[in-house]
């Protein structure tokens, strides 16, 4: 019996490939080409024919900065280049820092510059949508995220290059001793969770369509092209040019990513790439540090604008002492560590993760207690609790790290919702609890995220680190922010045991809290931050004020604050100021900044809308609610030519792999159904010819 | 006795057989309908100015693309290509890979279906064959075959290339193959053909 079945199994399966052989012989698998390696594009290069797609519109940028003491004072310039035989709108989507502040924007034709003006969101999208139907040459640029901007040029004719120009502010960071300034020139591809809303017709060009949970992820998802996969003089080149006037005298200014050349000249340093020009896959940074006896104890910066009177204040505190084991509560600490093991984590990033999360596992002491969360589409704990770090822990944990991929999505809220609910759930009360966030923050949703942080983080405190060459340093400072803690950058290998030192520093020094400034009573003043941070070991306190005149010459301010048990005071007189421009436009900056955070303890956000809006047109910055628009009077474009739209894609950041398609499962199991229904009815047919029924 | 255990497995046999056939039939009658209803769907997207319909309520994709396959000049399938490629969308018609370009952009655009049902004659395809592509607004574009290759996605990652333009078509390999978890993948790749229609 069993013979037979397997002998009308196997002549079935002999029917069956018959039948199909005529198509298999046609393309056999053995003649097929060799297969591409991992990482290689899809389909090798036509024999002597480059058949790539050539972008119709491309862009060369050229970067002009100032900076002078706290300030940097940025000018950029974008040459939009139509190399098609069509009129073309381009769409660029632009990265810029988290915290610079747009205050101008105009454009060139030839020898013809159109200033652009600040207007209401909605109307200067009217104003332009209106120019560019008209034929009119127009440029637009809207504020997508505090870090991501949508530009669009209108109008552009065949062969013609029109050049954008935007300015902006900026406030350097201080951090240890050290001087940072720091610019995106690309971005990494953000991942988009919720449910796709189909109600909702994209119109961002991006590559995602809008969800639940980010409903604008079609604007802020533009193409992204690889290098290898460009003509040479078509990767997003830039120039970059500082002129560095530090206020101090330097030790040095080292370029963390670029090689440069540094020049010295009376009082000011001159930084150009040594390249002449590189492609936009990497942020830049620069830092430049003090020398050892000159570091700065605090600056005041000062500038009268509409009448009204404004001030950047720094303010150092002295060195916090770290006690090391001597300190009572260096004997409590519990640690949560969640690491983003994303797609968008592969390659070079992932590496780095692993090896500071494991560096920082080796700072862990038995007494502290301690677990890791690792996230991509789903998270996984390694403990089920909080586990003392034992040398068994530490084993484990080590292995736990040593085994992790990068691969899928970027769900990040339930992570960070487990995390934060493990450290609330810890009884202790004395214990400090800190959790060490490891990813590159390339979520949609970032302003869902910093509202869990702030409804759940209790007692706890968030230290972001940001990976790899193009981290979403948006996120990485907004969360950090809500978390009270601090944020690090790693965005190379050579840098990380210094940024982990400097956090390891900041997790075991005693924190300075509750910050208080006193001013002359007689001063109105209105100063941003609201709500003063929490100081960490090398922090200083940046303020934004407003007064209503200006200080006179005996008019200080003093900060006061407790380290470890004791109070701090220190003064800073306010006639000893620079007077510079741009504190005003920084002051708003930071107010626009502060009010929209408000949105996370309840306020509403039709009245918060009014207060911004209100700002951002006096002062003339670029905010959520405020776009610039610029329109050349002129009619350029013919009626009867069209006009295409063509988006420029952004290069994607060094080290990271190209996006991966997940080929989908394209077979079903109806053929092998069909033929065990096949194979079923010839055996009964069989049975019933052999063995008929007379024997019943 | 014996004559009973006979019967018993005749019908048995039977049985199994009718239900094997139902689940084939049951697969290809859902892919052939749906292809109908979607056909109404992408007539009302086309004259809503692009916006996604649903081919039916509690569809939780939409058509996002037509595509018409000329096989040798003579005969020619036309498809409604889904939103997404994942088991929910390909039951019903191909699947655009959501990471690759949108229909009607300049980039590449990867389409995947069953090598049973919607893809069942990508076999047929011959170097220079002509293929057709619709996107939401309305607009055509038109590729040629070009090339093919086989790839094993246990094995190795393939990375998307947006630099170009160009229309990949992706079905399980081999073509006949029976079991339907192979991780053989055919990649067959169409170049544009002159100017948008």
């Amino acid at each position: 019996m069993i013979v037979l079945l397997s002998c009308v199994f196997l002549l079935a399966l002999f029917a069956y490939q018959k039948a199909y052989g005529d198509e298999l012989g046609r393309l056999s698998y053995e003649s097929l080409p060799d297969k591409p390696g991992s990482g290689e594009l899809f389909f090798r290069q036509e024999r002597g024919e480059d058949k790539r797609y050539r972008p119709a519109v491309h862009l060369a940028s050229e970067v002009e900065v100032v900076v002078n003491g706290l300030i940097a004072s940025v000018n950029l310039s974008q040459q939009f280049k139509n190399d098609s035989k069509h009129w073309v709108e381009a769409t660029y989507v632009l990265p810029l820092p988290e915290t610079a502040a747009v205050d101008a924007m105009q454009f060139r034709v030839g020898s013809r510059l159109i200033k652009g003006e600040i207007k209401e969101k909605n109307r200067a999208q009217k104003i332009y949508s209106q120019a560019r139907r008209s034929g009119k040459k127009a440029a637009l640029i809207v504020q997508q995220r505090p870090n991501l901007f949508t530009q669009k040029v209108a109008n552009i004719a065949p062969g013609e290059t029109i050049e954008l120009e935007l300015h902006y502010q900026q406030k350097v960071d201080y951090q240890k001793g050290e001087f940072i300034w720091r610019m995106p020139l690309t971005l990494t591809p953000r991942f988009i969770p919720g449910r796709a809303l189909s109600s909702l017709k994209t119109v961002g060009g991006g590559w995602a369509v809008p969800t639940d949970q980010v409903p604008d992820a079609d604007k802020i998802t533009p193409p992204m092209t690889t290098l290898a996969g460009l003509h040479a003089e078509r990767k997003n080149p830039i120039k970059i040019d500082v002129k560095l006037r530090a206020g101090l005298p330097l030790e040095g200014v080292v370029s963390g990513y670029h090689k440069v050349l540094i020049k010295k000249d009376a009082g000011q340093h001159h930084i150009t790439l040594a390249a002449g020009s590189v492609p936009m896959d990497r942020d830049f940074e620069l830092r430049w540090k003090p020398v050892a006896n000159q570091q700065p104890a605090g600056a005041v910066f000062t500038e009268e604008f509409d009448g009204e009177h404004f001030a950047l204040l720094m303010i150092v505190p002295p060195e916090i002492r770290n006690d090391g084991d001597q300190d009572p509560m260096r004997l409590s600490r519990e640690l949560m560590f969640i690491i983003d093991t994303s797609g968008s984590m592969g390659g070079d990033s992932i590496r780095q993760a692993k090896s500071s999360l494991k560096l920082a596992l080796s700072r862990l002491k038995p007494s502290d207690r301690f677990n890791i969360i690792e996230f991509n589409s789903r998270h996984q704990t390694l403990f089920p609790s909080l586990e003392f770090a034992s040398e068994v822990a530490i084993t484990k944990a080590n292995k736990f790290v040593g085994a992790l991929k990068a691969g899928g999505g970027t769900q990040m809220a339930p992570a960070l919702h487990d995390a934060l609910g493990q450290l609330r759930g810890s009884d202790a009360d004395k214990h400090i609890q800190q959790l060490v966030f490891i990813t590159d923050g390339s979520v949609g949703n970032e302003q869902a995220l910093f509202n869990l942080i702030e409804k759940n983080l209790g007692r706890a405190r968030l230290f972001t680190v940001a990976i790899g060459s193009a981290p979403n340093s948006y996120f990485m400072r907004k969360a950090a922010q809500f978390g009270r803690g601090t944020f690090s950058h790693i965005s190379v290998l050579s840098e990380l045991e210094e940024r982990m030192e400097n956090l390891f520093s900041q997790l075991e020094s005693p924190v300075m809290t509750a910050l208080e400034m006193h001013w002359p009573g007689e001063l109105a003043v209105e100063s941003w931050p609201k709500r003063l941070p929490d100081l960490y070991a090398g922090e200083p306190l940046v303020v934004n004020v407003k007064l209503d005149r200006a200080a006179g010459s005996k008019h200080k301010v003093s900060l006061r604050g407790k380290v470890a048990n004791e109070y701090w005071q220190r003064e800073l007189p306010l006639y000893h100021s620079v007077q510079s421009s741009g504190v005003a436009t920084l002051w708003a900056r930071e107010k626009v900044s502060g009010l929209l955070d408000q949105k996370h303890r309840g306020r509403d956000s039709e009245s918060i809308r009014t207060d911004v809006l209100k700002l951002a047109l006096r002062h003339k910055i670029l905010s959520p609610y405020t776009s610039f628009v610029a329109v050349e009077e002129m009619i350029s474009r013919p009626e009867a030519e069209e006009l295409n739209q063509r988006s420029i894609p952004n290069l994607l950041a060094k080290g990271q792999k190209p996006m991966n398609v997940t080929l989908p499962k394209t077979a079903t199991g109806a053929p092998l159904s069909l033929l065990l229904s096949l194979m079923f009815l010839a055996l009964a047919l069989f049975i019933c010819h052999h063995f008929p029924a007379k024997e019943a | 006795m014996a004559a009973r255990c006979v019967g018993l497995l005749v019908v048995g046999l039977l049985m199994a057989s009718l239900w094997q056939f139902n689940h084939a039939a049951y697969i290809y009658a859902k892919a052939w309908l749906a292809q109908v209803l979607i056909e109404n769907a992408w007539e009302k997207t086309l004259n809503n100015e692009g916006a996604p319909q649903k081919p039916w309520g509690w569809a939780d994709t939409w058509p996002v693309a037509r595509l018409q396959i000329f096989y040798r000049n003579r005969e020619m399938q036309t498809l409604y290509v889904l939103k997404g490629s994942a088991g929910n969308s390909l039951a019903f018609g191909p699947g655009h890979l959501s990471g690759s370009t949108t229909p009607g952009r300049l980039g590449t655009v990867i389409i995947g279906a069953h090598r049973d049902t919607h893809f069942r004659h990508m076999a047929k395809l011959k170097v220079s064959d002509l293929i057709r592509m619709q996107a939401a607004n309305g607009e055509w574009r038109q590729y040629r075959f070009d090339t093919s290759e086989v790839v094993d996605v246990s094995k190795e990652d393939v990375a998307l290339d947006s630099n170009t333009d160009q229309l990949i078509l992706v079905t399980c390999y081999p073509f006949n193959g029976l079991l339907p978890s192979g991780t053989l993948r055919w990649l067959g790749r169409a170049v544009p053909d002159g100017n948008p229609i």
